[in-house]
């Protein structure tokens, strides 16, 4: 009986041992981790559970014990003591079982809610896990999409840039082009003027070669015409003289 | 011709013969007889168009069938009435323009003349380029606008079978090649020709010409293009490297030579290149000079009065610091580095030209002129521009009254170019200057002081 008091008593020290070592290790994590948040009543935390886990330990053990008859007294009296002691756990026996009864039901209660409770914390551990390992993918896809972003930003950037440039390059050849075509319209202009020059020289001197021959021809024509006429008069002459002497021979 | 089968040109890959022959045969030559100098009737270039000249008579109508750039226009200095009719239309403009009275474009089988249309009916290199099947329609055509004692005559290129393939024998590459050359699809030795016309005429005279006489390009054209071997190689290399004016100097050597055979009735042997031909239903004269009468080449063109183009004058001696003239337009005659032009006049008060230069690089490096008349300076002055420029040149009196009526004007050019690469097939390296023309003299009295 007294081992087994002492069994219970070194229970509990260690359990509170193991609580303040779990209370210190807590401390430290929340200085480096970030722990999920406590629900507000604090049942469903790994303390609170560790706490009803250790009271639940101590009532499943203890749930249907009951105290020994004892007596500190010696002779008679402790006698008469244990035996009214004895009388009244006897009376009292329905009572006693009642409570183990109570006792019994609360336990199992307690177990029970325990288990939903450890089952709860269980799928709440899974939950934020997968929450956080959600939570890391979509860090991780949002820091692609973030890296994704800014290559695109550069690459915008760049391609701003080229095209900036493209600009300004297609501005000065474009600037380039019109001068070097109004350059080579004006130079056009300037051949085209000389050839109407060299076409209207050219045309005034084949007019004028047109000219110089149609005067020869017209000379020429004049000529032969005046060279008929002549031989027609003296034809008409010699014809008349004819006239004249046949005239005078038949006279 | 045109539109008609030819099986040679076909086969010699020939589709468009009026085209073929635009390439081969329209030039720009200058071919009016107002421009003919009478020293070119020695160029053997013009052979062929003197024996016409002295066989046609005076103000006689004259066919020129296939008359190409119109190399028979001389003959209008006899005063004739020349038509001519070739199947290219370009041709026929170029025959116009030197002076023919009329050009129609048309074939030869089928002339669109009236019976006994033509005291003449003439060709010059024609005949050969018939197709055989060809051949007596175009006979028959001639015969039907001859009028009754009207000659026909021919210069006919002649094939000699000894030396060269029949087309029956050419195999197709052969006979692209050969045809290519010269459009050559109807060639016949001489008596076929002969006998051919004897079948349409009752008089047919012929004689084998050029065995002697050659042109220099027409040497390397037998040896080079028809393969003929009957010239020494190193007499064709010679000839090879003639310039323009030494080939010239050849060419009237040969044509003073050809017309000497003529003039001297000399019989040549065949020569398997060609053959004059004389036909006619009538009895014929002689076959050379039937009417020879050279005054037209000699005699000076009437001018008017105080006015005088030298340009086409007879009597103006242009030397050989020019060239023959061409149709740049207008027609004008390109000068070397020196020209001169006799000429003679009882009194010149002013003379006035056209000229004008092609030189390159004008506007850095001007052409400098000088103009002298018999000698003296007259004026000299710099080029700078590529256009025609009137020159106006009034005669210092003492200088007219000094020259005797006979006058040398001379023009100097400080430098020439050659206007075509050395490469070049026609082998001109001809150096020139300026071209002139419209070059007038006027003998105006001198005006009274105060008048």
């Amino acid at each position: 009986m007294v081992s087994e008091v002492e069994n219970i008593l070194v229970e509990i020290r260690e359990h509170v041992r193991a609580e303040e070592e779990a209370k210190r290790a807590a401390s430290g994590d929340r200085a480096t981790l970030e722990q999920p948040a406590a629900s507000p009543g604090g049942l469903t935390s790994p303390e609170s559970l560790a706490h009803l886990s250790a009271h639940l330990t101590t009532t499943a053990r203890a749930w249907d014990r009951l105290p020994p008859v004892v007596s500190n007294r010696t002779g008679m009296t402790a006698r008469i003591e244990l035996w009214i002691k004895r009388r009244l756990k006897k009376l009292g026996h329905w009572f006693t079982w009642e409570q183990v009864n109570f006792n019994s039901a609360v336990h199992h209660a307690l177990v029970e809610t325990e288990q939903a409770l450890s089952r709860q914390a269980q799928e709440l551990a899974g939950l934020r896990a997968a929450l956080a390992g959600e939570s890391e993918t979509r860090g991780n896809e949002l820091a692609q999409k973030e890296k994704e972003i800014q290559t695109l930003r550069s690459a915008i950037d760049e391609q701003a840039r080229k095209q900036a440039t493209q600009y300004a390059q297609s501005q000065a050849a474009e600037q380039e082009a019109r001068s070097a075509v109004e350059a080579r319209l004006s130079s056009l202009a300037g051949e085209l003027r000389e050839r109407d020059e060299q076409l209207s020289a050219e045309q005034r001197v084949c007019f004028k070669q047109l000219s110089l021959e149609t005067s020869e021809a017209a000379v020429l024509e004049d000529r032969g015409r005046r060279a008929i006429e002549a031989r027609v008069r003296k034809l008409e002459e010699t014809r008349d003289s004819a006239r004249d002497k046949a005239a005078d021979a038949r006279g | 011709m045109a539109g008609q089968k030819n099986d040679l040109y076909a086969r010699a890959g020939i589709a468009d013969v009026g085209d073929f022959y635009r390439h081969k045969f329209v030039s720009d030559e200058v071919l009016d007889a107002r421009y003919f100098k009478a020293l070119d009737r020695f160029d053997l270039r013009f052979a062929r168009t003197m024996w016409v000249f002295d066989n046609i008579r005076a103000g006689s109508d004259v066919l020129d069938l296939g008359c190409g750039a119109g190399m028979l226009a001389l003959l209008k200095r006899k005063g004739v009435t020349l038509t001519g009719i070739d199947l290219s239309p370009e041709c026929a403009r170029a025959a116009r323009r030197n002076g023919y009275d009329a050009t129609l474009t048309t074939t030869l089988s089928n002339l669109p003349f009236s019976d006994a249309s033509f005291d003449y009916v003439v060709s010059l290199d024609v005949l050969g380029h018939v197709g055989f099947e060809e051949k007596d329609a175009v006979l028959g055509e001639i015969k039907r606008v001859l009028r009754p004692g009207g000659v026909t005559m021919h210069g006919i290129e002649c094939i000699d079978r000894n030396a060269q393939k029949n087309y029956e024998e050419m195999d197709a590459d052969e006979l692209r090649r050969f045809v290519e050359i010269d459009g050559h699809v109807g060639l016949e030795e001489e008596q076929e020709h002969a006998a051919r016309f004897r079948r349409f005429f009752k008089h047919v005279a012929w004689e084998s010409r050029y065995a002697l006489c050659l042109s220099s390009e027409e040497f390397l054209k037998q040896a080079d293009q028809y393969g003929l071997n009957y010239f020494e190689r190193d007499f064709l290399d010679y000839l090879r490297g003639l310039s323009f004016k030494e080939r010239r100097a050849f060419d009237m050597a040969m044509g003073y030579v050809f017309n000497k055979i003529s003039d001297l009735n000399v019989q040549l042997p065949k020569s398997g290149l060609y053959v004059f031909l004389k036909a006619s239903q009538a009895t014929l004269g002689s076959f050379y000079n039937e009417h020879r009468d050279r005054r037209a080449l000699y005699s000076p063109n009437e001018t008017a009065g105080e006015l005088a183009c030298l340009d086409r004058n007879a009597a103006v001696t242009f030397d050989d610091g020019w060239y023959e003239p061409n149709f740049l337009p207008p027609v004008a005659r390109w000068m070397g580095k020196c020209g001169r032009i006799r000429f003679a006049s009882s009194s010149l008060s002013s003379i006035a030209l056209d000229l004008t230069t092609h030189l390159p690089d004008l506007r850095d490096h001007p052409l400098r002129l000088d103009v002298l008349l018999n000698g003296e300076q007259v004026s000299s002055f710099m080029l700078f521009r590529h256009s025609w420029l009137n020159l106006h040149l009034p005669v210092p009196t003492p200088l007219n009254l000094a020259a005797g009526g006979k006058f040398e004007l001379e023009i100097r050019a400080d430098r020439t170019w050659r206007p075509r690469p050395a490469s070049d097939e026609a082998r001109d390296d001809r150096e020139l200057s300026i071209a002139v023309c419209n070059i007038e003299i006027r003998s105006e009295p001198p005006a009274v002081a105060g008048g």
